[in-house]
């Protein structure tokens, strides 16, 4: 059903360019050919259509009118495209600066009244008519830099898209592989409504005189002529209104039909803000490794921080679990050191180094190849981190010949071996199998095989099992653990999840409201935590607790990005909490084997957590 | 003593345009009035497609299903609407469980103007009494979600169930998505709720761990079918199931040396 309605629309408009394509061919007569003994005559066998008041035949003159009528709605609708496409995926994709002006632009254009626009050409240019249906074209281009850029701003959020920025893939690529692709529904039907929008102006023009002048014919000019003889001859109006009609609303049914089959398709999720936030204070501690953030402060906006002085690092083959509640900062802590911060959002101050050098004086474009490389990314959700539209195959693939000098061959070979590696047992099945097709376990191990794909030396995973069943999450913690031991791997998990701390961790980094609360070995920070917060949170792991009993819990909430205390930002909801908590920023302090930002932690060390 | 709540060989099948596919296949178990009947499953493993049966939402190809010794599997549109009263969902996520245009009053209000004639003036003590027991005050009866974090949320969303007086609540992952420290207050609230109003809770989850902490009964769910029930306690110690070991294997332990000796053990 749905097939019909586009192949019949699609069928009639083919036939009509065609024909008029083939003017020359297949028109029995002349255009201008005259013969007077025979004016507004009936159709007939000798002419199908009739003949005007010069007797000159109407079919062969729609054939030939058509030619300028079409060729003019061309042009409109390639300026349209090529300035709208572009235009659009370029301000939807950076944002900033290049965004505001285009958009600042298209507003302006879709403020001028287009019929007045196109009457100042005609009078300027002298009836050209090439010249007026680029300015139709370059007037309603606004509408398709409007969609597409809001097309493009929707997909550019989406995990697979950023995963794809992870992973070290260049702008032109990435636009051209993950946002186009999704785009192209919407670009297809705005191009369809303009292209019938395009003709009606054309004709509407001619009809009234204006563009190319008779006795060349055009179809405005020929409705424009058949109004006059309405009388003597109806049919000439009928059959010459009758051809615009068809081909408006023949290009309209096509886009109509796009519109449907693409409505069909899944609507992708807004992609989620970060919180907003407020100033800090800052202070120093070296560290070294493979991955080290040194002081790195981040803000929203510029003003407001979401997490401020941390410090850590990573040594190759170690795993470092970044601990905390939701609004604690670590998932910023963990894009801050992808280098891949959400729109808005920036690092301030403080450095970022890896393998020695600081990745934060590099250029965005230097940064992202080389973060791209040396550090792999895996996604919380594994199959939305996935390209729907590509299967598993390609896209390994895609990021696998990002490395010069690779064959054909190679590249699949080495395709193949990646997901070898990463456990996948049916590797044929799963290259070619698109991403609906597997369980969220073995999609999991595709955005792994994607993350060691450029063989790096650090993986940063974001809660990599939160979305995995309990029995796939212990495979999954199982083989990063394998590859951060066979391959050296620096590896830092972003989890809230102790038992995954306790299964794969021999550090751990906790977070609260935006800073370093505690940094020690997992085996201490279990049995001794330095920090209240540490020992309040692990209280509240209900595992190990008595069935039916109230659990111990923090009061209150983790404050907002907006409302840290000047003090211990961990004060109003600790226990222990006393005056000198308050009075001052608790600076990060040492422990026997760690850091914790608490004056009181050298008593805490003292009790017993369980 | 007569259970509250009986499902008896219930299954669940869904038609597509040529197969048929078997979402839940004779699920039987009670649950006792003011005691919690766990049920723990995997993905796929139909527990939502239960809850969405037990709650009439989900018409059902066989078995039964029997509230208060009466047979509600096939009850009356008019029925079930009385039942939404005595049988009240709380679903995963906090954040799109409320309508975010409507004030924290307005919605909580709905349930008494559906099952009751209550006038306005008492309609609001009962909100405001079902936000005092889920630790809440009657001043945030104006407010909109937006201005509540993801735990107030679901008291919020507990609150509402509370409302209408139920003597079930069906309790979907109510904590899964919910922090560490969160979820420790939701589950302290239920269990205080429980005790002090005798509510009986069909508590859904894919994380033992919960349904350990909570449940007197266990059903343990995987592709449909019951895989084991019983009490909780002889479950989670001696599972006589190969697939519940696995789960029991497969949770984690906030212990680094205990987790490793069970790595071990996993499969």
């Amino acid at each position: 059903m749905r097939r019909l309605e586009l192949l019949i629309p699609a069928a009639v408009l083919t036939l009509v360019v065609l024909a008029v394509l083939f003017a020359p061919l297949l028109a029995p007569h002349q255009p201008l050919e005259q013969n007077l003994d025979d004016v507004l005559g009936s159709p007939s066998a000798q002419h199908w259509f009739g003949t005007d008041s010069l007797g000159r035949d109407i079919l062969s003159r729609i054939l030939y009118g058509g030619r300028v009528s079409l060729s003019g709605a061309a042009i409109a609708l390639a300026v349209f495209v090529a300035l709208g496409v572009p235009l659009g995926l370029w301000a939807g994709f950076t944002s900033g600066p290049a965004d505001r002006t285009i958009t600042w632009l298209a507003d302006l254009l879709l403020a001028l009244p287009t019929v007045i626009i196109l009457l100042v050409v005609l009078a300027v240019f002298k009836d050209n008519e090439v010249v007026t249906m680029v300015a139709l074209g370059v007037t309603g281009s606004t509408s398709m830099i409007r969609v597409v850029r809001g097309a493009t701003k929707a997909v550019r959020g989406q995990v697979f898209v950023v995963s794809a920025e992870g992973a070290g893939l260049n702008q032109w690529h990435i636009l051209r592989r993950h946002v186009l692709p999704h785009v192209r529904g919407p670009i297809t039907v705005q191009a369809t409504f303009f292209a019938a929008t395009a003709v009606l102006v054309e004709t509407s023009l001619g009809f009234l005189g204006l563009g190319v002048q008779a006795p060349r014919p055009t179809w405005g000019n020929l409705v424009g002529e058949s109004i006059q003889q309405i009388q003597p001859a109806p049919w000439f109006l009928l059959i010459t209104g009758g051809v615009v009609a068809l081909v408006a609303l023949c290009v309209g049914l096509v886009g109509d039909a796009i519109r449907d089959m693409t409505a069909t398709e899944p609507d992708l999720p807004s992609p989620s803000r970060p919180a907003r936030a407020r100033p800090g204070t800052a202070s120093t501690s070296p560290s070294s490794g493979v991955l080290a953030l040194e002081n790195v402060t981040v803000c929203h906006g510029g003003v407001t921080p979401l997490v401020t002085d941390v410090s850590f690092a990573l040594r190759a083959g170690e795993v470092v679990g970044l601990v905390g509640e939701s609004g604690c900062g670590k998932s910023m802590t963990a894009r801050a050191a992808l280098g891949l911060l959400p729109d808005g959002v920036e690092l301030v101050s403080g450095v970022v180094r890896v393998d020695g050098a600081d990745v934060a004086a590099l250029s965005s474009a230097a940064r992202r190849r080389l973060l791209g490389r040396l550090i792999g990314y895996v996604p919380q959700d594994p199959v939305p981190s996935l390209d729907p539209s590509f299967t598993v195959g390609s896209q390994l693939a895609e990021v696998v010949a990002t490395e010069p000098g690779l064959s054909r061959a190679e590249v699949r070979e080495r395709c193949a071996d990646l997901l070898r590696r990463v456990r996948v047992p049916d590797v044929p099945r799963v290259l070619a199998s698109y991403p609906h097709q597997i369980s969220g376990g073995m999609a999991q191990r595709v955005n792994i095989a994607l993350a060691m794909a450029l063989r790096p030396r650090i993986l940063i995973a974001d809660e990599p099992t939160t979305a995995l069943d309990v029995t796939v999450q212990a495979e999954i913690l199982d083989l990063l653990r394998t590859l951060a031991a066979e391959q050296d791997l620096a590896v830092l998990l972003v989890t809230h999840d102790w038992g995954v701390v306790a299964d794969l961790c021999e550090r751990a980094v906790v977070m609260y409201a935006g800073e370093v609360v505690e940094i020690s070995p997992v085996a201490t920070l279990f049995a001794r935590p330095s920090h209240p917060y540490t020992r309040a949170l692990l209280r509240a792991d209900l595992r190990g607790s008595t069935p039916f009993s109230q659990l111990p819990t923090i009061p209150g909430v983790v404050p907002a990005a907006g409302a840290w205390a000047y003090g211990c930002r961990f004060a109003d909801r600790c226990v222990l909490a006393a005056d000198e908590c308050r009075a001052a920023p608790v600076p990060l302090r040492s422990t026997p084997d760690g850091v914790a930002r608490c004056v009181r932690s050298d008593e805490l060390q003292k009790a017993e957590v369980r | 003593m007569n259970p509250l709540l009986r499902v008896h060989e219930l299954g669940v099948r869904f038609h597509m345009r040529r197969s048929e596919v078997v979402a839940v296949d004779g699920v039987s178990f009670e649950a006792r009035k003011g005691e919690t009947v766990g049920i723990v499953g995997e993905s796929g493993s139909g527990k939502t497609t239960l809850t969405g049966a037990v709650l009439g939402r989900v018409p059902i190809s066989c078995g039964q299903v029997v509230f208060r010794g009466e047979d509600v599997t096939h009850a009356t549109p008019r029925r079930r609407r009385e039942l939404t009263a005595e049988l009240q969902p709380v679903y995963q996520d906090p954040f799109s469980s409320l309508n975010p245009a409507r004030t924290i009053g307005q919605t909580l209000e709905e349930p008494l103007l559906v099952h009751t004639r209550l006038p306005a003036g008492r309609r609001r003590t009962r909100v405001e009494a079902a936000l005092e027991q889920v630790g809440l005050s009657g001043r945030d009866l104006d407010r909109l979600p937006r201005e509540f974090s993801g735990g107030q949320r679901q008291r919020i969303a507990i609150a509402r169930a509370l409302v209408a007086e139920p003597s079930l609540i069906v309790l979907d992952e109510a904590v899964s998505a919910l922090d560490l420290s969160v979820q420790a207050q939701i589950l302290n609230l239920l269990l205080r709720l429980q005790a002090d109003l005798g509510l009986t809770y069909l508590f859904i989850s894919h994380d033992l761990d919960v349904i350990r902490h909570v449940s007197h009964t266990t059903v343990v769910m995987r592709r449909g079918q019951v895989v084991e029930a019983g009490p909780t306690a002889e479950i989670v110690t001696c599972p006589a199931s190969e697939y519940t070991r696995r789960l029991l294997d497969s949770t984690l332990v906030p212990d680094p040396e205990l987790q490793a000796a069970r790595r071990g053990r996993v499969i």
